[in-house]
């Protein structure tokens, strides 16, 4: 299972280590299996965890092709949520409610890809500005390979 | 890499690999060990943090790898400090003693006190 998980991560680390992360991670499972039962079991789950959101999401949210569609989705959600919202308050019935639906999902259908992409490409530009010089020349490089 | 007075503290990961350096050439999986047995369980290592600590350390030419046992698991990498990896170790270390010593005179800190 952490062999799964760490096709997730970035893909030097994958590459330069991945043999020894895998022998590494079955050791320390296997150790504290032996030394503390189930409660070893989870911490060395639990502590994999906070790994994974520390390097695996940071690599997968970064992808465009993943981001892009995930933000226009939540914005649109977030939009028609209002909308719908502000329509029951004002519209009577179920019916007067299903008339006006059209109008209410084509504003949101339309602009949130733009608002998404607007954000996403603010916040690459943020992370562009950001002090490069205390990276490794290891660092630097791998992460001029991933530029969008 | 070389350290002055004002360079930050060592991270963690950096501190207690060193320092697990110290005892001798070691794969991945002892260093982990030997780090939470250095920090009486309070730091735990895991492998991705691990590995990248040693790129960096490798990168900053403060371990180097070693040879390794000959009949030893060939996944396995051994990993031992360099002279420089040494001093930088020894100067965090001092660091850690002088801020012990300022510690105790303002009485933040008794000699001999049990936590």
């Amino acid at each position: 299972m952490y062999e799964r998980l760490l096709s997730l991560y970035p893909e030097y680390l994958r590459r330069d280590y991945g043999a020894e992360m895998v022998l590494v991670f079955s050791e320390d499972l296997e150790s504290a299996r032996r030394e503390a039962g189930l409660p070893g079991v989870l911490r060395v789950w639990f502590r994999e965890l906070g790994e994974f959101v520390r390097f695996a999401i940071p690599v997968q949210t970064s992808s465009p092709a993943l981001v892009v569609p995930a933000l226009t989705f939540a914005v649109f959600a977030v939009m028609i949520s209002i909308e719908m919202g502000v329509a029951l308050r004002h519209l009577p019935t179920a019916a007067t409610l299903l008339q006006e639906l059209p109008a209410t999902v084509t504003i949101p259908l339309f602009s949130t890809p733009f608002i998404a992409f607007a954000v996403v490409r603010t916040s690459r530009s943020r992370t562009e500005l950001l002090d490069l010089s205390q990276l490794t020349e290891w660092e630097r490089a791998e992460c001029s390979k991933s530029a969008f | 890499m070389i350290m002055s007075r004002s360079d930050p503290p060592l991270p963690p990961a950096t501190f207690f690999i060193l320092f697990a350096l110290t005892s001798g050439e070691k794969h991945g999986y002892a260093i982990m060990r030997e780090s939470r047995k250095l920090s009486d369980d309070s730091f735990q290592l895991g492998p991705a943090t691990l590995y990248t600590t040693i790129q960096r350390l490798l990168d900053s030419k403060w371990i180097e790898e070693a040879p390794g046992p000959e009949d030893g698991d060939p996944r396995r990498r051994y990993y031992r400090l360099t002279k420089q990896g040494r001093w930088a170790l020894d100067h965090e270390v001092r660091r850690m003693e002088a801020l012990v010593k300022k510690s105790i005179a303002l009485r933040l800190l008794s000699v001999g006190a049990k936590s």
